[in-house]
């Protein structure tokens, strides 16, 4: 009875719900947002109060459209919502205002990248298909004290995209994928901040294990993960969990989980003793909404270029490596500003490349507050005193042979904390290579002549080539480390041949 | 009670506590008006919505300004039990449905 | 003038304000008197004298400095206990709001406000508006002015014995089966379902949200217009209120007679006092040179089941908040969470509330929503169809109001579907959102009868002026019933 793990296929479907980026709550003018007092973002409306009526807010379902075109989804003509009835101290109405029938959001698919072989290799790229995602309003939070629980209706009524991909996910490892690109998408189109330790991106992942070629098995799903590893591991361990159940000859159970991420453990929720009956029809408080054609344009026009997108072009076009790539892509703003400096000197993208995405991030990092966020989302990019057309001038006159890049390092140090143009800062700090070929060539001679270097001289002679570095060290030296590396290599491979 | 009417499944769903001499009474009072309902069974299938509404344009949907938030103390002055600013109800145990 | 104020007219009443022979002050103490006097008919569930009495110095003092707001400024207005006054009490007559003050003003209550209109009291109701008799109110019968031992209606009870025993000139009630008209037939009042839409629902307390509205009731026409041209109007806080541009009146036409569509066959259980004053009112009409019509309205039919459906789903879900948990009754007992609602919805809502949330769930649970909801839905389709069809051709539809006039308290408590079957001429209009009115047609004896008159959307106007014939022709206004 006992088939080898290996030979399982794992199929995923995620439901991502997404809190989006506005000021009021999706159907009622109530503010909101993360760490207010309790129950000081509330209205009539959001808290259901008898007489009360929703009225959906346009920048949520723009919000949600913009979604929608950036994954290439179709936005229908109208869409409209329903109410999704049951009973839950969390939830004002008793109800759940959603999108059932004629949800905002139809197909699409979201680019994934998974790891590479190392990391300086891309991975391989997949598309996962959506289902559809629907605009819903959330519902107020929990939270248990000494002999009861107490609720806070802040978060009842803030706006929810629930995004619902197909089951195309194979592994733990793609879930983890879909849900970093879904991340950037989201973040970089500010659609929603999704940062997940404020609940504001929240995943419930099915799981169900076939042998290929086989019909699906029966899904559980495990709710409310609310950490990407947390996601990984939990989903981690029900695929174990569900292999070791059918090998054992014992079906899979049809259930809703939860994860507990200190213990590393999945656990059954108390589930309803029947499956819930959520009786969903139309709302009739709100209208059907017919979406404009010329708004869904105006929408996307105002995305900004796809992060996979972008790395594509990088790579391509900019003939960027990889790793570099994938680090600037990774925040729009550190994006731009790579573009922008790269448009005041375009005939070294890569050399600007690795300068931002090395030492730029390097030192803005470590120039970070303590709670400020660190790269690859580097919050001080905004204040730094070193501008895109300062960096490009920087690496123009690397590239011009008047510093090295060890000096770039330096002068960009210096940049970083004085905002000087590095031009002022090579100046002052005499720096300028030297690229006279009339003294280096007297140095390099008085090198090989040097007794002292004979030995690897002669190893250089007898054919190890690497042995010429050996050579190159006393130069600088002699040079107070300021000759011209490309120019000395030219020249002593001249003096020795 | 007419075929499929189980009371105590719909009373379940409708959070109402039922007692055994009301659950008997409703039953019946609910078979009776289903009875005359029968009149529905020629139709055929609904419009997906409550078919009075054309769709509204989203232009006319509500603009993204916060208005002004409910007191807590406006809203707390009518729950039965509070606590800290919250809500208290006895202790739930399962997560969210 | 000799006759006492409590019988007076608003528009009566707002000339005397006018011209300065009554302050705003002495009428509201000379109602107050009125409902002090007229206590055992149920009309009010509360009434805050002292609260009437500072917005009637508020509305002399605003005469006395030139800004008064109009022909209501002044003028009492007594709302129905579903409709939201911030700082006062929204019962809905049921135990389970018992003690809930709402926090906010309904748009209705801001217009009435605007128009310097005084907020009156908190009017008796069928819990949650749910019932055809005041009946099922938690928080006392009501009685019809005319005869005690008889009931004024429901579910807008309070609201027609309160002006039909000259507590108020004017009242709102709610309707989304009939409640609004019914109770005015069996009172002698005028009242009116305005098109759905035309009045804002915000801060009314829902009952089935597709069917809900709030309308005018009043001792005559012109009353009744008066009120109702107060509470017409856009709210952007209600999705389904009409926007401004979207408001054009249907009028009579001014090149021929009214023509009145009669469905003949629908008249065969209408009690004989109430078909002879109904036969009575359409030879008046005739008598003027209106042209009366037979119509056929094949899906009425369905209408009883098709609102019945439709009404108790929504309803299920409108009263599913009423948990214990935020506001309202909350039962005394530990436990877990689950029997504490249930707990405190079995003591908080009455029979009928918990009947109809019981069908309502049932309509629309997993295996029966396609059998009954689905086709419910699609029958009310069809009904406006029919209705708008027929109204084409017609300027509007001439039925009773009720197949018989008001019965005993008690009489029909029993038999729940007997009283479904009662609202079959008031119902279609709350299906196809259609304004419609009754209008004070005769007497069964000593009780009221009314005309239910149907309309084209937007054609209140149009309804108004045809009961304005029928008015002037019978006579029966300002009505009040003694002592």
């Amino acid at each position: 009875m006992s088939n080898p793990r290996e030979a399982w296929e794992v199929v995923i479907g995620l439901e991502v719900h997404v809190q989006l980026r506005t000021a009021a709550k999706v159907f009622s003018p109530a503010p909101w947002g993360f760490g207010a007092e309790p129950n000081s973002h509330i209205d009539p409306v959001s808290l259901g109060l008898p007489g009360s009526l929703p009225v959906v807010n346009l920048a949520a379902l723009e919000q949600a459209i913009r979604l929608g075109l950036a994954v290439d989804a179709e936005i229908p003509e109208v869409c409209a919502w329903d109410r999704k009835n049951y009973f839950y101290p969390d939830n004002p109405k008793n109800y759940q205002l959603t999108q059932m029938a004629r949800p905002v959001v139809v197909g699409g698919s979201v680019e994934i990248e998974l790891p590479g072989a190392s990391r300086n290799v891309m991975g391989e790229h997949r598309r996962v298909r959506l289902h559809h995602a629907h605009l819903e309003e959330d519902v107020g939070k929990l939270s248990h004290a000494a002999g009861g629980s107490l609720v806070d209706y802040n978060r009842a009524g803030v706006p929810l995209l629930e995004i619902v991909t197909e089951p195309d996910l194979r592994s733990a490892a793609e879930a983890e994928a879909f849900l970093r690109a879904l991340h950037a998408l989201v973040t970089q189109a500010g659609i929603s901040d999704a940062d997940m330790e404020k609940g504001q991106l929240r995943c419930d992942a099915n799981v169900s294990l076939r042998r290929p070629g086989a019909p699906r098995g029966t899904r559980t799903e495990t709710k409310n993960l609310n950490s990407i590893s947390g996601v990984r591991a939990a989903i981690e361990a029900e695929v174990v969990r569900q292999a070791r159940e059918l090998e054992a000859g014992r079906p899979v159970v049809q259930e809703t989980r939860g994860w507990n991420a200190e213990a590393g453990r999945g656990y059954v929720l108390r589930d309803k003793e029947d499956a819930q009956d959520y009786r969903y029809f139309p709302d009739p408080d709100i209208p059907p909404v017919a979406i404009d054609r010329a708004r869904v344009e105006r929408l996307r026009a105002g995305l900004p270029e796809r992060p996979f997108d972008r790395q594509r072009r990088y790579l391509a076009d900019l003939g960027l490596p990889y790793t570099a790539a994938s680090v600037l892509v990774a925040d729009l703003a550190l994006a731009l500003w790579f573009e922008e400096a790269v448009a005041a000197h375009p005939a070294n993208p890569v050399g600007i490349a690795n300068l931002v995405a090395n030492d730029l991030l390097r030192e803005l990092a470590a120039s970070a507050q303590p709670g400020e966020a660190a790269p690859p989302a580097p919050a001080g990019l905004a204040g730094c005193k070193v501008r895109p057309a300062a960096l490009a001038e920087l690496v123009r006159l690397t590239d011009a042979g008047a510093i090295s890049k060890q000096q770039a390092r330096e002068v960009l140090a210096e940049m970083f904390l004085t905002g000087q143009a590095p031009a002022a800062i090579v100046g002052a700090r005499g720096l300028a290579q030297n690229s006279d070929a009339g003294e280096l060539e007297r140095v390099v001679r008085e090198v090989v002549a040097d007794p002292a270097f004979a030995k690897s001289l002669a190893e250089f002679r007898a054919g190890n080539a690497k042995a010429i570095n050996a050579l190159k060290g006393p130069i600088m030296k002699r040079t107070q480390g300021k000759a011209n590396p490309a120019l000395v290599d030219e020249i002593l491979r001249r003096v020795l041949s | 009670m007419p075929k499929g009417l189980d009371i105590d499944h719909v009373a379940r769903l409708a959070r109402l506590s039922l007692a055994p001499e009301e659950r008997e009474r409703y039953a019946a009072q609910l078979g009776q008006v289903l009875g005359h309902f029968a009149a529905l069974a020629s139709m055929g299938a609904g419009p997906a919505d409550a078919g009075l509404r054309a769709p509204v344009a989203d232009a006319s949907l509500r603009a993204d300004q916060p208005g002004q938030p409910l007191p807590p103390t406006d809203f707390l002055r009518n729950a039965p039990a509070s606590r800290d600013g919250q809500v208290a109800v006895p202790r739930v145990v399962d997560d969210a449905s | 003038m000799a006759e006492p104020l409590h019988t007076l007219g608003a528009a009566e009443l707002g000339r005397r304000l006018a011209s300065r022979d009554l302050t705003s002050r002495a009428l509201a103490e000379a109602l107050l008197a009125r409902a002090a006097s007229r206590r055992e008919l149920g009309a009010f569930n509360s009434l805050d004298a002292d609260d009437l009495l500072r917005q009637a110095d508020a509305a002399d003092a605003r005469r006395a400095g030139g800004r008064s707001l109009g022909p209501l400024d002044g003028i009492p207005v007594a709302i129905k206990d579903n409709i939201a006054v911030r700082g006062q009490p929204l019962t809905c007559s049921s135990r389970m709001l018992a003690g809930y003050v709402s926090p906010y003003d309904s748009a209705v209550a801001e217009r009435l406000r605007a128009a310097g209109a005084l907020l009156m009291g908190r009017l008796n109701m069928d819990e949650f508006a749910m019932g055809s008799s005041t009946e099922t109110s938690a928080t006392g019968l009501a009685r019809n002015p005319w005869d005690p031992a008889r009931t004024p209606g429901g579910s807008s009870g309070g609201s027609a014995a309160c002006l039909a025993s000259g507590q108020a000139p004017l009242a709102l009630g709610s309707d989304t089966g009939g409640s609004i008209r019914q109770p005015a037939s069996h009172c002698g009042l005028v009242g009116l379902k305005p098109t759905y839409g035309l009045v804002s629902r915000h801060g009314l307390v829902a009952f089935a949200s597709s069917l809900d509205q709030i309308g005018p009731m009043a001792r005559s026409v012109e009353d009744c217009e008066l009120l109702l041209a107060a509470l017409a109007g856009p709210d952007a806080r209600d999705m389904t209120c009409l926007a401004a541009d979207a408001r054009a009146p249907r009028v009579l036409p001014a090149d021929r007679k009214p023509r009145l569509g009669v469905p003949r066959a629908l008249l065969e259980g209408v009690a004989p006092g109430v078909r002879k004053a109904f036969d009575d009112a359409l030879g008046v009409y005739r008598a003027e040179g209106c042209e009366l019509v037979d119509v056929d309205l094949p899906s009425a039919a369905l209408a009883v089941p098709a609102y019945y459906v439709v009404a108790t789903a929504e309803a299920s879900s409108n009263l599913a908040r009423y948990d214990g948990i935020r506001y309202g009754h909350r039962a005394a007992r530990d436990g877990d969470i689950v029997a504490l609602m249930s707990q405190s919805r079995a003591e908080g809502f009455g029979a009928e509330v918990k009947r109809r949330i019981l069908l309502g769930t049932f309509v629309l649970s997993a295996g029966f929503a396609d059998a009954y909801y689905g086709k419910a839905l699609a029958a009310r389709a069809r009904i406006r169809e029919e209705y708008l069809g027929a109204l084409a051709r017609v300027d509007a539809l001439a039925t009773p109001t009720v197949p018989s006039s008001a019965f005993r308290l008690g009489e029909k408590a029993a038999d729940p579907l007997q009283m479904y079957l009662e609202d079959l001429f008031t119902i279609p209009a709350n299906l196809a959102g259609l304004p419609a009115l009754s209008v004070p047609s005769g007497l069964d004896g000593a009780l009221p009868v009314g005309l239910h008159l149907v309309g084209p959307p937007l054609g209140e106007g149009l309804l108004l002026g045809l009961a304005r014939r029928l008015e002037r022709a019978t006579g029966l206004a300002h009505r009040v019933a003694q002592p």
